[in-house]
């Protein structure tokens, strides 16, 4: 089976953007709903390509650009992004001309920009990419859809580098309609954030590698029998056991109906084994289990799992070699990821 | 018409977010397209939109267009002539 490995990431988040300091020394939050902590694009983009962007582009394509940086990417073979809910700052911004002034006298502007596949395509007309390109938006699944595709391009040799994406943001219209239909309830510090991510894959380990992706399974509505053959399907085709991983991530997000999904399913599927958590940091939203991969990719690079993540009292093994990352949606979708610092 | 092309400076600035510019920066009589601003076709379409929302002009011909469009100084002059409100 061919390896994917996780050359460099670059996000822009609720943490300090560009940056690996929530390792050591994390923002922490209170209130829910956080934004990102912007930086000052001007710095980054010429003015004629972002003056027509919204936030969460410009913040694409920062992060796409440093991440091909990091990773001495110059042309990825494919682009593909994962997005929730894509401009939704834009699209509201279009459909609130359009109630206004009906469907005449729309701005081109907002309307171009109001589709979920304009992160991607902006990413490659900024790049001038030619390559394979897609989107997936199946809410808290879309990062597992996009990952998987990418996985399935790698594995079939379609390709041999891939920029792999997730973004969404917040706007005020959405924090107000998820109240109204209320929805997305957080407590013990749990948080809505924004997503910002893109991350270099390839087929090689190089100097730059953050660790080497194994393989993943998605499953839809498993039953527990089911989601324990499948993780031994897992582990037994990477010529792994149980006791070869170091720690499972799961995306807690201070949600209780959320939340225990997880801690029942983990401990009937992982049981003594040390829970780690990322969503506190960086809050929640449809494309955060991005992060999440991004997440357990640096702690696989530095080879630690920072004690703040940790969710019990274990003591995790010193140096942590192999780790799964678990997500479900609404307990409907569940995905494991697993991920190693073998190269 | 000083003023209306102070004015119309302003509106480009803002529908197309021209933020690094102030309007003493901008040329009236400078080409808008390609060379000058250096505008583009999505421009085009801001501005046709902008014309219709702000002074009541509608331009259907694009060759019409091209020919308004040349500088912000004979947009000016369009808009003054033909504006309805």
């Amino acid at each position: 089976m061919n390896k994917v490995y996780i050359q460099s990431a670059a996000h822009i988040s609720a943490q300090k953007p560009l940056s690996e300091e929530w390792m050591d020394n994390p923002v922490v939050y209170e209130g829910d709903s956080v934004k990102s902590i912007d930086l000052n694009y001007k710095e980054y983009l010429a003015p004629n390509v972002a003056r027509r962007m919204g936030k969460l582009l410009k913040r694409a394509l920062v992060c796409a650009r440093m991440a091909m940086k990091r990773a001495k990417v110059e042309m990825p073979d494919a682009i593909i992004t994962a997005t929730g809910l894509g401009c939704i700052e834009n699209t509201e911004h279009f459909l609130d001309a359009m109630t206004r002034e009906g469907e005449t006298l729309l701005n081109p502007t907002p309307f171009m920009q109001s589709t979920h596949n304009t992160i991607g395509s902006s990413i490659a007309l900024d790049i001038k990419c030619h390559g394979y390109n897609s989107h997936y938006s199946q809410k808290h699944t879309s990062f597992d859809c996009a990952l998987q595709d990418a996985f399935i391009q790698f594995q079939n040799g379609k390709i041999q580098t891939a920029l792999l994406n997730a973004h969404d943001e917040s706007s005020s219209v959405f924090d107000s309609i998820l109240q109204h239909i209320d929805c997305w309830h957080f407590e013990n510090g749990g948080f809505k954030g924004e997503t910002a991510i893109s991350m270099a894959l390839g087929n090689q380990p190089t100097p730059e590698t953050l660790c080497r992706m194994e393989d993943m399974m998605i499953c839809y509505r498993p039953t527990m029998p089911v989601l324990q053959k499948e993780l031994q399907k897992l582990l037994e085709r990477n010529g792994l056991t149980i006791h070869d991983l170091d720690a499972v991530f799961i995306g807690v997000n201070g949600n209780a109906e959320n939340d225990n999904v997880y801690y029942a399913c983990t401990e009937t599927l992982f049981p003594n084994l040390p829970l780690a958590r990322y969503k506190h940091l960086f809050g929640e939203h449809f494309t955060m289990s991005g992060i999440g991969f991004y997440v357990v990719a640096t702690c696989l690079q530095q080879g630690r799992l920072p004690e703040h993540l940790l969710l019990a009292k274990e003591n995790p093994a010193k140096q942590v070699k192999c780790i799964v990352l678990y997500n479900h949606s609404e307990n409907r979708d569940h995905s494991m990821i697993l991920l190693s610092n073998k190269k | 018409m000083n003023e209306l092309i102070l004015k119309l400076k302003e509106e480009i600035i803002e529908v197309l977010n021209l933020e690094d510019l102030t309007p003493d920066e901008i040329d009236e009589n400078a080409p808008l397209f390609i060379e000058g601003l250096g505008l583009d076709s999505i421009d085009a379409l801001e501005l046709i939109v902008l014309m219709e929302k702000n002074y009541g002009i509608k331009l259907t011909d694009a060759a019409q267009s091209r020919d308004i469009f040349q500088s912000i100084k004979v947009m000016a002059d369009y808009i003054a002539a033909n504006r309805t409100k």
